[in-house]
């Protein structure tokens, strides 16, 4: 049982990624709680994640593959306030190796997918200072995670285990707060965050603390001219996440939570109308506790449209 | 393509201003940092009353307005409408030509 909350760190990683990953000018890729909303105005971003993890350091040699399409809106209420909401479908396939080191050693594969948690959050830019071809906004957000994905799937062998629900059960709720500096050459992005997690079925998710900066840089145009109107940049991301022990009937499980840090590099193509994104989450330090399984990597590739 | 498309709106905002009385706007914007900010300016200031093109320019941070003949935009109405888009208005300048 231990073992099955353990694969949850992974893919709780992931959730906290769809949930404030997803949101203000070019804006990064693998957090959204920056993303540019005029009052009146409606932006859509729908992102294609693939997220393995296969270093299973226990004798199940677990494999877990979650490919997922997040669909996030965002809307302006005012020039400051702006309201988003989240919503990811997930595939999900869990192989590992049952009875091992016995007569009866087999490799097992389980697998669904359907809709998961909608996400909803408010952003307030509480400070904007513009001049001339450069912009500082910091703003606050605040939000939470409602379980409208399943959380009770079942296959031939029975109720799939939590981390191959595509839901949660479970209310979150999430704050934190974002700045992001542009120029025409480049953007600097930072987001801290905060994700206290609920607990439903007897299992409560560890809390999450997240740390994230992005940096863009206009690669092309070199020179820009009157009539530029689109931009190539060279994306460096970087993730920080520190999640807190699972519990499992009121109990701590040791086999569950960690901190990783993550490298995104990526590349973006920007237009008044549209912007194409592409990046990959490499984990170049992963401190997860007992045999929690690690991350592999994750790529995101998607779109946004203003509306 | 998009030279093309910017030469001919010159030229049309220069016949224009030969054949007609339109007017001239050009609007210091700042905050405006990328393409993907011009849409919303570009929206924003298409709704009022009156204008009949609209285009920024990144490089300089520059919105040029061609407004119908007899209207005059006040500028709180320039201003909110830089103001929702997320942006900051920092001067109009207004160049009213007559006809020819």
């Amino acid at each position: 049982m231990k073992r099955t909350t353990g694969y949850f760190v992974g893919a709780l990683a992931f959730g906290g990624t769809l949930s404030v990953s997803s949101l203000v000018n070019a804006a990064p890729i693998t957090f959204n709680t920056a993303l540019p909303v005029a009052k009146g105005a409606f932006i859509n971003r729908e992102q294609f994640i693939v997220h393995r993890f296969d270093d299973d350091s226990s004798s199940t040699n677990r494999e877990l593959e979650v490919n997922g399409l997040v669909s996030v809106l965002g809307y302006g209420v005012t020039p400051q306030l702006a309201l988003f909401a989240a919503v990811p479908y997930f595939d999900k396939t869990l192989n590992l190796t049952i009875n091992g080191q016995t007569a009866n050693e087999q490799r097992q594969s389980r697998s669904t997918e359907g809709f998961g948690d909608l996400k909803m959050f408010g952003r307030y830019t509480f400070l904007q200072q513009d001049e001339r071809s450069k912009t500082l906004r910091v703003a606050g957000f605040a939000g939470f995670k409602a379980p409208t994905g399943e959380d009770d799937q079942r296959d031939s062998v029975g109720t799939l285990p939590i981390p191959l629900q595509t839901g949660t059960g479970a209310w979150d709720s999430f704050a934190g707060v974002v700045m992001t500096y542009q120029t025409l050459d480049y953007q600097i992005d930072a987001q801290l965050s905060f994700e206290q997690n609920g607990s439903a079925n007897n299992f409560e998710a560890g809390d999450e603390s997240r740390a994230d900066i992005s940096f863009q840089y206009r690669l092309m145009p070199q020179d820009m001219s009157d009539d530029t109107d689109s931009f190539l940049y060279g994306v460096l991301e970087a993730n920080w996440v520190n999640q807190d022990n699972n519990y499992l009937s009121g109990i701590s499980d040791p086999n569950s939570g960690g901190t990783t840090l993550y490298l995104t590099p990526g590349i973006q193509y920007v237009t008044a109308k549209y912007i194409l994104e592409a990046a990959v989450q490499l984990p170049v330090d992963q401190n997860l506790h007992g045999t929690a399984l690690e991350n592999d990597y994750l790529f995101t590739t998607g779109f946004r449209i203003n509306f | 393509m998009s030279k093309l498309f910017t030469t001919a709106l010159m030229f049309f905002l220069w016949s224009s201003t030969v054949f007609a009385a339109d007017k001239h706007y050009q609007l210091q914007v700042d905050g405006l940092v990328c393409p993907f900010c011009e849409f919303n300016v570009e929206k924003k200031l298409s709704q009022i009353d009156g204008v009949l093109k609209v285009k920024a320019n990144l490089k300089e941070g520059v919105v040029y307005m061609l407004v119908a003949d007899g209207k005059t935009l006040p500028e709180a109405l320039v201003r909110q409408a830089i103001t929702d888009a997320g942006f900051t208005l920092k001067s109009i300048d207004v160049h009213d030509k007559g006809k020819k």
